[in-house]
C-alpha cells in the first residue's frame, strides 16, 4: 500500500553519480575481493574525470563478511585521509540506499567526492545464495531446511500468484525479456538464447523457481562516483542527476534480513511501501520515466517492483512484460544489462551502475533511444531502497 | 509431492537457540507448541522476542496453541543448497497462519495425500526428532 508522502530531501536534484567503475564479471576471478574493490574503485574515478587525491568519503555493504572494509580500499587505492567511510552489513537492499547516504554527504559538506562500491567473489568464495546467514530469525528457518534466499522468495512469488492468479509462465516473461538484453550484453555470465520451452524444461530450484528464474552468482566489482550535480557538471561525463530516492524498512520486518515471520503480505514488497516518497521527491511519476532498472535476485522481485512502483495494476506485471513493454522498443524497457539473473549477482550495484550508464547514453550496443530518466531499485522484501535518476 | 522423508536419513543444522528463545525450543522439545502473547494488548505472535511487536510491552508470556491452522504459502525446495539437506529433496515448506494469529514455517510432514495442499488448506502442526532435535512441522487434516 503507498504511504502518503512526507519527504523531499534536499539533495535529491543537487547530487549526481559522475562515475562508473567495473571489473569484469567472471565465475572464478583467480583475485582477492580487495584486488576487485580496488579496480572498480580506481576506474570511478579515472571515469568521472577525477584524481584519486580528492575522493573524501567511502560507502560500501557486506553481507558474511564477504567484502572488504573502505578503509582497506581507501590504503590500497592510495586516498587522502577521508572524511566519511561507512562499511553497511546489508544486503541487496543496499546499492541505492547508499546512493543516498553518499549523496547526502556530500549535499551536506561533509564529503566532496564519496565512491559507493559493491565487491566480492560470489561464485568463488562466499556465495551468497547458499551460506548461512547468523541472526535472531535463524534458529527459525535452518534447522527445517529453510535455508536459501532461493526459497524465501520463492515463498513470496508462491502467495503472489495465488493472489493475483500469476503463473509460472508470468515468471518466465521475466526470464525471457532479460535473456534478450544479455545477448547483446558482452559482461553478462548468462547470454545463452532462451525461449520459453528452455525455461519450462529447466528443472526447478526451488518451486516456483526454475534455474532461470534465479541470479546469476558471479565474482566482480562496481563503484560509482557520487558528487554534487555542480561539481559533475564540469567533469567527464553528463550528470546521472540524482532526482528522487527512498528507502523504507517495513513495518514489523521481522528479526534479521532473512525472518519474514510478522511480515504480513508475502505478495507485496518494500516497493509498495517506498513509492509514494519516492515518485515525489522526484516530482515525476510512474508514467513519466522512461526505463527501469529493478532489482532482481529472482524473476518475480521484477513482478513486484512494476506494481508496486505503479507502473501497472495489481496482478497485470507478467501480462506487462508479456506485451513487450519491457523490451528496447516497449514502453519501459526494464533490465536492459539483462538484470542480475544474467550479467550476474554484484549485489544490485551493477543494477545501479547500468541506470547510470543509460542515462548518460554510455550503453554502447544496448543503449536506449530515450534515456532521460529511470527508477532503480535495491531490494527484494521486506526493506529496501531506489533512486530515480535523470539526465543533467 | 513427497512430504519430509521421514524414512530416510535426515540432516539438521542445530537450531541457535538464544535467551529469548528458550523457553520455547524447551516446550518443543516436549512436543508442546507455545506461541508469545501479550497481556497488555492481547495479540499472538511468532517469533518469541523480548516485548510485543504491537504495543511494545515487555508484560509477555507464553501460551499453549491448537497447533491448528492454515496454509498461507509453501515451496518445494527441489534443490538444497545446503548439503546437510541434499538427500532429502524434494520437500516442501510451509508458511502456515496458526488460528490465533502467528505464522510458522514448517517441514509439511508425509499424511495421506500430500497433493491436497493448496491454499488455505487446513493443517496441524506435529512434531519429529532429527539427531535428537526436536522440531515442528505441519501435517495436511
Amino acid at each position: 500500500m503507498s504511504q502518503p508522502s512526507r519527504r523531499r530531501p534536499s539533495f535529491v536534484g543537487r547530487t549526481a553519480i559522475a562515475g562508473v567503475g567495473l571489473t569484469g564479471f567472471t565465475r572464478r576471478s583467480g583475485r582477492s575481493v580487495l584486488s576487485l574493490a580496488v579496480e572498480a574503485c580506481r576506474n570511478a574515478v579515472e571515469d568521472a574525470g577525477l584524481s584519486r587525491s580528492v575522493v573524501d568519503g567511502i560507502v560500501s555493504f557486506s553481507v558474511l563478511n564477504d567484502s572488504v572494509p573502505g578503509q582497506a580500499v581507501a590504503t590500497a587505492l592510495g586516498l587522502p585521509p577521508l572524511d566519511y567511510v561507512l562499511d553497511l552489513s546489508l544486503g541487496g537492499q543496499a546499492p541505492s540506499f547508499m546512493v543516498m547516504l553518499a549523496a547526502m554527504a556530500v549535499e551536506t559538506g561533509v564529503a566532496e567526492n564519496v565512491l559507493v562500491y559493491r565487491a566480492l567473489n560470489g561464485r568463488s568464495g562466499v556465495r551468497v545464495g547458499s551460506t548461512q546467514f547468523a541472526g535472531p530469525g535463524a534458529q527459525y528457518r535452518y534447522p527445517i531446511g529453510f535455508t536459501a534466499y532461493s526459497q524465501y522468495i520463492a515463498m513470496w512469488a508462491r502467495r503472489y500468484m495465488i493472489e493475483t492468479g500469476s503463473g509460472y509462465e508470468d515468471l518466465a516473461a521475466v526470464a525471457l525479456a532479460q535473456r534478450r538484453y544479455a545477448e547483446l550484453n558482452e559482461r553478462a555470465a548468462v547470454r545463452k538464447p532462451l525461449t520459453l520451452e528452455d525455461y519450462l524444461a529447466a528443472p526447478f530450484v526451488a518451486d516456483p523457481f526454475r534455474v532461470p528464474d534465479c541470479t546469476t552468482e558471479v565474482d566482480g566489482a562496481c563503484a560509482l562516483l557520487i558528487t554534487t550535480l555542480e561539481r559533475a557538471r564540469d567533469l567527464r561525463n553528463p550528470p546521472a542527476v540524482i532526482q528522487g530516492a527512498a528507502y523504507r524498512i517495513g513495518h514489523r520486518s521481522g528479526l534479521d534480513i532473512g525472518d519474514a515471520l510478522l511480515w504480513e503480505d508475502y505478495s507485496r514488497n518494500y516497493t509498495s511501501l517506498l513509492a509514494g516518497d519516492l515518485w515525489s521527491s522526484s516530482g515525476l511519476g510512474p508514467h513519466e520515466v522512461q526505463f527501469a532498472e529493478i532489482y532482481d535476485c529472482f524473476t518475480s522481485t521484477v513482478l513486484f517492483g512494476l506494481e508496486g512502483l505503479g507502473f501497472v495494476g495489481r496482478g497485470e506485471a507478467g501480462d506487462f512484460v508479456r506485451s513487450g513493454a519491457t523490451t528496447m522498443e516497449g514502453r519501459l524497457p526494464t533490465n536492459t544489462n539483462g538484470g542480475l539473473l544474467c550479467e550476474g549477482y554484484v549485489h544490485g550495484m551493477n543494477t545501479v551502475a547500468e541506470a547510470a550508464l543509460q542515462i548518460q547514453g554510455r550503453a554502447g550496443v544496448r543503449q536506449l533511444r530515450k534515456h532521460d530518466s529511470c527508477v532503480v531499485t535495491s531490494g527484494g522484501m521486506m526493506d529496501g531502497s531506489a533512486l530515480v535518476l535523470t539526465r543533467g | 509431492m513427497k512430504g519430509a522423508g521421514e524414512a530416510r536419513q535426515r540432516g539438521l543444522i542445530a537450531p541457535d537457540i538464544d535467551v529469548d528463545s528458550l523457553a520455547w525450543w524447551e516446550a518443543v522439545a516436549q512436543h508442546r507448541l507455545l506461541l508469545p502473547h501479550c497481556r497488555s494488548c492481547d495479540l499472538t505472535w511468532f517469533p518469541p522476542m523480548p516485548a510485543c511487536p504491537r504495543c511494545g510491552s515487555q508484560e509477555t508470556e507464553l501460551c499453549e496453541s491448537t497447533g491448528k491452522g492454515s496454509v498461507y504459502s509453501w515451496v518445494v525446495v527441489n534443490r538444497s543448497l545446503s548439503p546437510v539437506f541434499a538427500g532429502e529433496t524434494p520437500y516442501v515448506i510451509a508458511a502456515v497462519d496458526l488460528e490465533h494469529g502467528a505464522r510458522l514455517l514448517g517441514r509439511l510432514l508425509a499424511s495421506a495425500d500430500n497433493r491436497r495442499l493448496r491454499a488455505g488448506a487446513p493443517v496441524i502442526a506435529d512434531f519429529y526428532e532429527v539427531q535428537g532435535q526436536t522440531l515442528v512441522g505441519f501435517r495436511l487434516v
